[in-house]
């Protein structure tokens, strides 16, 4: 381990150290200047930069074990990579305050590859799950990897048709690896883990505190090329996103909804305000970015049966109940049972709660 | 001494005690008249045979009653509760509200064996007995081939005891032949062939009856099956309207007797599926029949106009309920809930709302199909084999998913009220529906839907199978299979195998419901009477994994 990151991790272990002031020590000593070890040395000079508070919190950092800090991360799999390291991406430097250091698990190398962030509200509507799963089904078939931040609602959404359509996908915590948030995505985060990458800026006892999520957020537009919004609420927190993105010149996608819906009104209002471009098909958002589909081997046409077919015209556009379907298509409880679970299973329609279902095609 | 004799100095010594109370003479002189008859006599102790149960077994308890000269009193010795020690009272007035006569001596009642715990009214009529026998009302002769169960109300009624079908099946196991029992209690007791059984109103008649003065008709026994015909099921599936998942899901449930659990708003008609439920299990045998009513009985709810449990019983505990009220328990370790619904159904309504400790009391029984209910005095083990339906709202606000009304829910929230119920009893519910609300239309449509009877069929034959397939062991249904059944019945061909291994995939399957996938698909798969799992039975399995599926919310 270099000197420079070993100076990184060292400050990043003061869990309460701003950003800023963390930036102003590494500017103010050599970059092969170790920290750590010369802590007693230096502490005349750091009680310049830093207030007493500050200062005593990297003096408790200092007499934590370094070293077996670093075996700690080697033993769990985390992999470090720092504002120094080649795997660190490019296009991270665009923030104004870019991470130091970047805490992973799983593949690091999709930190390169060409990302789309798919962001929205935790709560959502059935229409928000729909065009979720839709784009983010495209985004995978066009290679792009889907970034996202993890939470309820839309994050989840996008990263399980991801991982479900055997795509890659990056997601983005606010808090360190001991503290995965929320719980009830811990099964999702274990998944992610092993066949996509989860990155965080924070070290692995840092809590997800609640001023964490737009500041991750910095993280989410910057890795990406574009951003989509698919739905937000008025005070979603997927409009920091967006912020952000407009502010690094990314850009930003939403998905219209219903004028009568509160859960689309934020992205509605941020088409209304022309922060976005306003998408209908993942083609739009193809078209904006310049990726060329042709490339990409398009799947083959699958050959329905014509039950598959007359169920999937009749919940084209709106949800229908088990019951409606059954009564529709008149088949028997076990044939439907069948059949929608085989429906499922090809990714042509999808199950909301209710038991009820809807096409994706 | 001989019976008459004996009758003859009874006669005597109240005739003369009729003179000296006459002429208020000190009964010290009375009493020792007495004590002189029956050191002569050599016929102070009465013995009486009784019963008494523990758990759902009886045990036999001798009644012994030795009347000694001394101050007059009455004691009870053999480990008696407040119950048979205060009998004292009622039997002193029954007997003589009845018009015989109480010996004012040292009366000495033991219950043997001595260590076991008596518990209960139902000595009073064997101890009054023997008291009469003591004091040669009747002869020992007379009653010794009996079994003497009963009550005493002050006026000499005889009332119902509890647990009368346990006692007399245990006894007639030991050979016993005749029975004295409470009128109250014969309806029950009319079950059991073989035997003498009669029914007494009250002591009068008791005495009149084994002194041979009044014959009393043997208590008819009646066939179960003709009974069990006569109790319908109110709740029937033809006024469950629409449901047709959930109700093919019950059926399931009930062909391999798997744990179910229902999700769905409020209004739906999850309750009433549940209560239907029971009407679409196969019928219970005679057997089955008679350890219900026993725990029944025991537990002191069986209703004594029916005098058994001819349905499978659907036992619904509040959401209040304690830990004791649905294991067992108490000082004399009765049964609880789940006992209570052996070879029936335990329904759980509103599931999140039970505390959570109290809910995974039932992870052991499920398991085990029976449970240990240990007490201070007594250790006793009741079965408890029963199939669980649980019903529970998606959300706290009940609409989540809901087409017609909103879901003011946060998305946290769902998750934390989904969670409500622990990971490993979620394990041992094979299926998890969801339930749809009912539209208008389907409400008030008349067209009748398939009933229950149709359906019940379709579960015989498929339980018929499963009879066959685990002849010689201790398994009755799929739900119920080891790894090793597993391994040996549900064989999967190489396609099936592809599927499961796409399905966990693709449908983010948690890894804990493979078995119950397989179990589930076996029951499909007798239900079509297919010897082998194929494709569409393990399709339609997993299809019942919802709360598997994440919910995602």
């Amino acid at each position: 381990m270099t000197v420079e990151k070993r100076n990184i991790l060292f400050l990043d272990n003061a869990l309460e150290l701003p950003h800023v002031k963390k930036g102003k020590i590494l500017e103010s000593f050599d970059v092969e200047f170790d920290l750590y070890k010369n802590f007693e040395t230096i502490q005349d000079k750091l009680k310049e930069i830093l207030t007493p508070h500050e200062f005593s919190l990297l003096q408790k950092s200092a007499k934590h074990n370094l070293e077996q800090i670093i075996e700690g991360y080697k033993r769990d799999n985390i992999k470090i990579v720092t504002i120094y390291d080649d795997e660190y991406p490019l296009h991270l430097k665009d923030v104004v305050n870019p991470p130091f250091c970047l805490y992973c698990k799983g593949n690091v190398d999709l930190l390169k590859s060409d990302c789309i962030a798919v962001v929205g509200s935790r709560k959502i509507s059935d229409y928000g799950r729909v065009v979720t799963a839709q784009f983010t089904k495209e985004f995978v078939s066009a290679g792009l990897t889907v970034v996202s931040g993890m939470a309820l609602g839309v994050d989840s959404v996008a990263h399980n048709t991801t991982l479900q359509n055997q795509g890659a996908t990056i997601a983005v915590l606010a808090g360190g690896f001991n503290h995965i948030y929320p719980s009830a995505n811990f099964g999702l985060y274990k998944q992610i883990v092993q066949s996509g990458l989860v990155i965080t800026e924070y070290p692995p006892n840092a809590e997800p505190l609640s001023y964490n999520f737009p500041v991750r957020n910095r993280i989410i537009a910057a890795l990406s090329k574009g951003v989509l919004v698919t739905e937000a609420g008025l005070k979603s927190g997927a409009l920091h996103t967006k912020n952000y993105a407009v502010d690094m010149g990314r850009e930003v996608f939403a998905i219209p909804g219903k004028i009568t819906s509160s859960e689309s009104e934020g992205t509605n209002n941020i088409i209304k305000q022309c922060q976005s471009t306003l998408v209908t098909s993942p083609k739009d958002i193809f078209y904006a970015l310049g990726i060329n589909l042709q490339e990409k081997t398009q799947k083959p046409v699958q050959q329905l049966d014509i039950d598959t077919t007359s169920i999937l015209n009749y919940i084209l556009t709106e949800k229908k109940t088990f019951q409606e379907i059954a009564d529709f298509t008149k088949l028997s409880t076990r044939d439907l049972n069948t059949k929608l679970i085989e429906m499922q299973m090809d990714g042509l329609i999808m199950k909301l709660a209710g038991n009820s279902y809807i096409s994706v095609k | 001494m001989d019976c008459t004799t004996i009758e003859f100095f009874n006669t005597l010594i109240i005739e003369i005690g009729k003179i000296l109370e006459h002429f208020k003479i000190n009964l010290v002189i009375y009493n020792y008249l007495w004590y002189i008859v029956y050191i002569r006599g050599e016929n102070m102790l009465a013995k009486i045979m009784s019963y008494g149960f523990w758990g759902i077994d009886g045990y036999e308890v001798k009644v012994e009653i030795d009347i000694n000269a001394g101050i007059p009193g009455y004691d009870v010795v053999g480990l008696a509760d407040t119950a048979v020690k205060e009998s004292k009272e009622r039997v002193r007035a029954a007997i003589k509200n009845s018009g015989f006569n109480y010996p004012i001596n040292k009366i000495i009642v033991n219950l043997a064996p001595a260590h076991t715990k008596k518990v209960g009214s139902l000595y009073d009529l064997p101890i009054a007995t023997g008291i009469l026998v003591s004091n040669a009302t009747i002869s020992q002769a007379c009653v010794k081939d009996y079994i003497i169960l009963g009550e005493l109300s002050l006026d000499g009624t005889v009332s119902k005891v509890n647990g009368i079908l346990p006692m007399l099946i245990s006894a007639k196991q030991r050979g016993f032949k005749k029975f004295i029992i409470p009128y109250e209690n014969m309806i029950e007791a009319s079950f059991i062939d073989e035997v003498e059984v009669y029914a007494v109103r009250n002591l009068t008649e008791m005495v009149r009856f084994v002194s041979g003065e009044i014959q009393l008709p043997n208590i008819e026994s009646k066939s179960f099956y003709d009974l069990q015909h006569e109790f319908e099921n109110k709740y029937d599936f033809k006024y469950v309207k629409g449901q047709a998942s959930a109700k093919r899901a019950l059926e399931i449930a009930a062909a391999g007797g798997h744990n179910i659990l229902m999700i769905g708003p409020p209004g739906a008609g999850k309750t009433m599926m549940a209560k239907a439920f029971s009407g679409i299990l196969p019928d219970l045998t005679f057997d089955e029949a008679l350890e219900v009513t026993k725990i029944h009985s025991v537990g002191g709810v069986l209703d004594p106009d029916k005098g058994i449990i001819a349905q499978r019983p659907v036992r619904t505990p509040h959401h209040t309920t304690t830990m004791i009220a649905l294991t067992g328990g108490g000082h004399t370790a009765k049964p609880g809930e789940i006992s209570l619904a052996h070879n029936g159904v335990l329904f759980l309504d509103e599931m999140p709302e039970y505390n959570r400790q109290t809910m995974d009391v039932l992870r052991q029984p499920m398991e085990d199909g029976h449970i240990t209910v240990a007490r201070n005095a007594i250790t006793v083990t009741y079965p408890a084999n029963f199939i669980l339906v649980g019903s529970m709202n998606p959300c706290p606000c009940g609409y989540y998913g809901s087409t017609t009304v909103k879901c003011k829910c946060q998305p946290g929230a769902i998750h934390k009220y989904l969670n409500k119920i622990s990971g490993p009893l979620m394990d041992r519910i094979d299926l998890h529906i969801e339930v749809e609300a009912i539209t208008y239309d389907e409400l008030t449509s008349r067209d009748l839907e398939e009933p229950s009877s149709e359906i019940k069929k379709r579960v015989n034959n498929a339980r018929a199978i499963q009879l066959e397939r685990y002849k010689g062991s201790n398994i009755y249904s799929n739900s119920k299979m080891g790894d090793k059944e597993i391994q040996e019945y549900c064989h999967l061909d190489e396609k099936c195998v592809q599927l499961i291994e796409r399905a966990f995939k693709v449908l983010n399957l948690s890894a804990r419901g493979y078995t119950r996938i397989l179990k589930v698909a076996r029951t499909i798969a007798d239900l079509d009477g297919c010897v082998d799992i194929d494709a569409t039975h393990i399709q339609e399995a997993i299809q019942y994994r919802s709360m598997d599926k994440k919910f995602d919310v």
